[in-house]
């Protein structure tokens, strides 16, 4: 029996009949706790019935490029509702996605994943956290794709400024993040996750123990291995890696 | 020479600042009353000695910076800045060995750097020692803090509470005034969260050890490098530091950093024993994976002229045969087919052993494989005057698992039972152990009234090669390997083969396998051997390619005794010289050929001679990658060597008399769909409906697409067909060509080559919706 407040009303934004069929009827018989009501089949048919029905949750597979599916997530900016995307791997705006800590299902949806997906949706309805990917997202999409703030996994809905961003370091158990104004954040991904979502951000792993945004790098002391960072701090550099930063400064500047 | 100039000033700047940094240091150091070592009143005339003795030994003192060496009484020393030394070290270490953590990195460094001083310190003693002859072991002892301070590593202060006797009662609580590491830590501007002294610790210790011969060591217990006032040091017996440690931490307040034992620093005697397991292991895993190879290569030379000595001998039987013929005949089959499962047991275990063997997992109903062991074993049993009773106590519900490997253990069990057990009874049975919504534990258990088997020998049974009792294996024969294999079975497939004994005499075997419940019927097994009824082949014509002439003979000989015409070829190039010839009804080719292999001669034969004859592969090595190299090359159906007439038959009626229903021609995968909707069939039955109607109208709209040159609507429709086609597992044939598609319709170039890529997704997918429409209509 479902209880009124507890039952997710969800929408489904999937123009492929398929994929909307099939993922329709793995939430109708694995996820009780699911009501779908409503399939949108276009960026039009899902703002008119997110407007409408006001959903608690929201499954997306959109197109990020065009402007369209930007008004699909503008509607949602305002409705509290939780955000799953469902894409494929090569999508545009998957590393925007992932570093601004939003929900995604790669294609095709594994029911374990769904299920997943849908209790943490369940559990963080309508919280600041999920405002704030959005926010990111929202303001990555406007930047052509390129994020200008990241949404560190752990906390409430305060969003780090990439730019602010000195360096990160790997910690006991995560990565600290040290930020330009002195202040620091702790994470419990490990570096080398923030290394492959921040790559093409211009961040660079100077040593095992040190991701570095290339833009902050003040000098460079090859004789003692280390990098001199904007604020002051003395980053340890490895022999090999530090040649690369020099090609990686070369290309951005 | 301008170069050399600058170069020369470069120099000449550098030893300027290093001038003026040791005339700094001198002045921070230098302590009032010049004397280096302070000690309590009581050694105090000990320790005017030593520095008698060890001005005495510094009295020859040379340096020659030019070579950067030092020079006292003959011994020649290379100068290193040690502080550089320790603190650089650690930073090494720390970087080399970041990925196990900051407190786990600064171990192994610290452990290194101790050992290296600790070693370093027992030497100088000795040459010291040596040099000013010191026997008395007091004076040897007390020369260590003079020399210490010295060479300059530290000022020594030795406080009151000590007590350095040449026993186990050895306690000496010092500190360092001034010490070259911590010092280093403190110029670098970095505090550390841990004692750095760590060379000053090995090196003492290292020197009243060779001064005591007792072994000795010590922890620093407060750092200046850490911001504490001193650098305190406990030294004392290994095994007594600790005790020494936890007093300390009474009395002071000091809480020392290791909450575990504090261990003798015994690098030099880990690295050899570390390095002495891994050349033993490295040894061990060449001569297993040795062992293994040999195993699993003897195995198949063994298996492939024996399968043709079956496979004779089967013909054989076929002719007229008188009683006596007929008896020596059946002798040789018993033989050959005991023979088969022995190497077949040892392939299984070597495979085991190299962890390449799968547990599958399909559906199938236990009841039916009980009954299928049962009715295996029923003449056998009949034979003897015992009950031979059957008790599946389980409904009949489908199950996922792998009924030929529980199938292996069961055979095995009932087998030795049966072997074993004169009268009396033999009891194959099965019931539910436990249930949940989605699980569901089986026991099986074969149980009987037989000869039993002595308590002692219980724990061996499950052994290799090993028998409960030796002069079992010239009674009743076997190898041993039997019920290592089903041990090994059972616990591949997640239970545990158990003994217990039966309430008089006898044995019962059982173990609990989970399994998962599946909501699809298994799939019945195609009749097999005796009920297989071949067809009239009306003289249809086979060729056959086999490279070695035994084999090749065996086949046609079969072949030629089931009506079909036969020719032979021995490579692949002679077979596409003939298929060039003539036409063949089916081909019949072996994979591991000299000049040109099976997979060569096929994809020659599918894509050059564009015949589209089926063709059955014959392989020894059955490893999935190479079933789908050849499934890839066009082979249509797949045959593991050695192989039974009734199989070989049953392949090719399979593909002569309705080749639509072969699996392996098929494109769709409803594998996928299967796993994900829990078997759900009718959510499967609603997609595939779904399919059907969907899939024309969006491979029309690609096309209208193609036709128009719309590169818009180009991506958008491939990229919608490849989701609903993955979901068919087509995406394995077509989802490359979809991709592709995709990527040069974003780039707005390609028309042509997207335009080349249709016909062939138009062609899958129409394949496809045949398939799922069959399917359904089932």
């Amino acid at each position: 029996m479902k209880q009124a407040d507890n039952v997710l009303r969800t929408v489904i934004v999937e123009d492929e009949l398929l994929s909307r069929l099939y993922l329709s009827s793995l939430l109708d018989n694995f996820c009780p706790e699911v009501e779908v009501v409503a399939k949108a089949e276009s960026e039009q048919a899902a703002i008119e019935a997110i407007t409408r029905l006001q959903p608690d949750l929201v499954l997306l597979d959109i197109e990020l490029r065009s402007g369209s599916g930007f008004e699909v997530l503008r509607k949602l900016e305002h409705t509290g509702a939780c955000i799953i995307f469902i894409t494929a791997l090569d999508h545009y705006a998957i590393n925007a996605i992932r570093i601004c800590g939003m929900d995604y299902l790669q294609k095709p949806v594994e029911n374990e994943s769904l299920q997943a997906a849908v209790r943490s949706a369940a559990q963080n309805r309508d919280n600041d956290r999920s405002r704030a990917s959005l926010a990111c997202l929202l303001e990555a999409l406007e930047n052509g794709g390129v994020p200008r703030r990241l949404l560190l996994p752990d906390e409430k809905g305060e969003s780090v400024l990439i730019n602010e961003i000195v360096r990160i370091e790997s910690a006991d158990k995560g990565s600290i993040f040290l930020l330009e104004n002195g202040s620091s954040r702790a994470d419990a991904s490990s570096l080398s996750h923030w290394e492959q979502l921040l790559r093409d951000l211009h961040f660079f792993r100077i040593h095992p123990l040190h991701l570095v945004n290339i833009a902050k790098v003040a000098g460079v002391e090859s004789d003692k291995l280390q990098l001199n960072m904007c604020d002051g701090s003395i980053v340890p550099a490895s022999p090999k890696r530090i040649a690369e930063l020099a090609r990686r400064m070369k290309e951005i500047r | 020479m301008n170069q050399d100039s600058s170069s020369i000033a470069a120099l000449q700047a550098r030893i300027a600042a290093l001038e003026k940094e040791n005339a700094l240091l001198r002045r921070g150091n230098d302590r009032p009353g010049g004397k280096a070592v302070l000690v309590p009143d009581a050694l105090k005339p000990l320790f005017e000695r030593a520095e008698q003795t060890v001005g005495e030994y510094f009295r020859h003192l040379d340096m020659d910076p030019a070579r950067g060496t030092i020079e006292i009484n003959d011994e020649r020393y290379l100068l290193i800045r040690a502080s550089a030394l320790s603190k650089d070290f650690l930073d090494t270490v720390l970087g080399l060995y970041a990925d196990r953590g900051e407190e786990a990195a600064f171990a192994i460094g610290k452990n290194f750097l101790f050992d290296i001083a600790h070693v370093i310190g027992m030497n100088d003693a000795r040459s010291f020692h040596e040099k000013m002859k010191l026997t008395d072991p007091v004076a040897r002892l007390s020369a260590g803090p003079v020399h210490f301070a010295y060479t300059g590593w530290a000022f020594v202060d030795i406080m009151p509470e000590s007590h350095p006797t040449p026993d186990d009662d050895f306690y000496l609580l010092y500190r360092h005034p001034y010490s070259f590491e911590a010092d280093s830590w403190k110029r670098s501007g970095k505090r550390s969260a841990a004692p750095v002294c760590i060379m000053n610790s090995g090196y003492s210790s290292g020197w009243c050890e060779a001064s005591f011969g007792i072994p000795l060591t010590a922890v620093e217990v407060s750092c200046t490098a850490r911001g504490d006032e001193h650098c305190t040091f406990i030294m004392s017996p290994p095994h007594r530091i600790q005790e020494h440690l936890e007093q300390y931490e009474a009395s002071s307040g000091y809480k020392y950093p290791n909450e575990k034992d504090y261990d003798v620093p015994t690098f030099f005697d880990r690295k050899r024993v570390e390095e002495e397991m891994q050349r033993a292991r490295l040894l061990a895993e060449d001569s297993a994976r040795m062992k293994d190879d040999f195993l699993a290569n003897i195995s198949h030379e063994l298996r492939t002229p024996l399968s043709a000595i079956l496979g004779f001998t089967e013909q054989l039987a076929k002719t007229e045969l008188d009683a006596a013929q007929k008896d020596y005949l059946s002798a040789v089959t018993d033989s050959g087919n005991t023979l088969l499962s022995i190497i077949n047991d040892i392939l299984d275990l070597s495979k085991m052993d190299a962890g390449k063997f799968l547990v599958e997992e399909h559906p199938f109903s236990v009841q039916s494989l009980m009954k299928s062991v049962y009715l295996m074993f029923s003449e056998k049993a009949a034979k003897k005057t015992l009950r031979f009773e059957l008790q599946p106590d389980v409904p009949d519900m489908p199950l996922l698992g792998d009924p030929a490997r529980i199938r292996q253990v069961l055979v095995n069990l009932t087998g030795n039972a049966l072997k074993f057990t004169e009268e009396g009874y033999v009891r194959l049975s099965c019931s539910i152990e436990r249930e949940e919504e989605s699980m569901v534990w089986i026991r099986f258990s074969v149980g009987d009234s037989g000869i039993g088997i002595p308590e002692e020998k219980w724990a061996g049974i499950f052994e290799r090669f090993t028998q409960a009792d030796s002069q079992i294996t010239r009674k009743y024969g076997g190898t041993g390997l039997g019920l290592a294999i089903a041990r090994e079975l059972a616990e591949l497939m997640g239970g545990s083969l158990k003994l217990h004994k039966n309430d008089n005499t006898g044995m019962v075997f059982h173990f609990s396998l989970p399994f998962k419940k599946a909501n699809v019927r298994p799939v019945e097994p195609v009749a097999h051997a005796n009920a297989f009824i071949p067809k009239k082949p009306a003289g249809r014509h086979v060729l056959v390619v086999e490279d070695n002439p035994i084999n090749q003979k065996l086949a046609a000989i079969i072949l030629l005794n089931n009506g079909y015409e036969v020719t032979s070829a021995s490579d692949g190039s002679q077979a596409l010289i003939l298929l060039k010839k003539q036409g063949f009804d089916l081909i019949l080719m072996d994979i591991q050929m000299p000049v040109m292999d099976g997979i060569k001669a096929t994809c020659l034969i599918r894509e050059e001679l564009r015949l589209d004859t089926p063709i059955i592969a014959m392989t020894a090595h059955a490893l999935p990658a190479e079933q789908e190299q050849c499934f890839l090359a066009g082979i249509d159906a797949y045959l593991s060597k050695p192989f039974t007439e009734a199989a070989l038959m049953e392949q090719i009626d399979l593909l002569l008399n309705k080749p639509e229903e072969g699996e392996a021609r098929g494109v769709t995968d409803l594998s996928f769909l299967y796993q994900q909707t829990r078997n759900n069939t009718a959510m499967i039955a609603e997609m595939v409906q779904a399919f059907l109607s969907q899939n024309p109208v969006d491979l029309a709209a690609l096309e209208l697409a193609a036709d128009q040159g719309d590169f818009t609507a180009l991506y958008r429709q491939a990229h919608s067909l490849r989701s609903s086609t993955s979901l068919f597992g087509l995406d394995k044939k077509i989802g490359e060509s979809l991709l592709r598609i995709e990527k040069l319709s974003r780039a707005k170039e390609g028309l042509e080559e997207i335009r080349a890529l249709l016909p062939y997704i138009a062609n899958i997918c129409r394949q496809a919706r045949a398939e799922l429409e069959t399917s359904i209509s089932l």
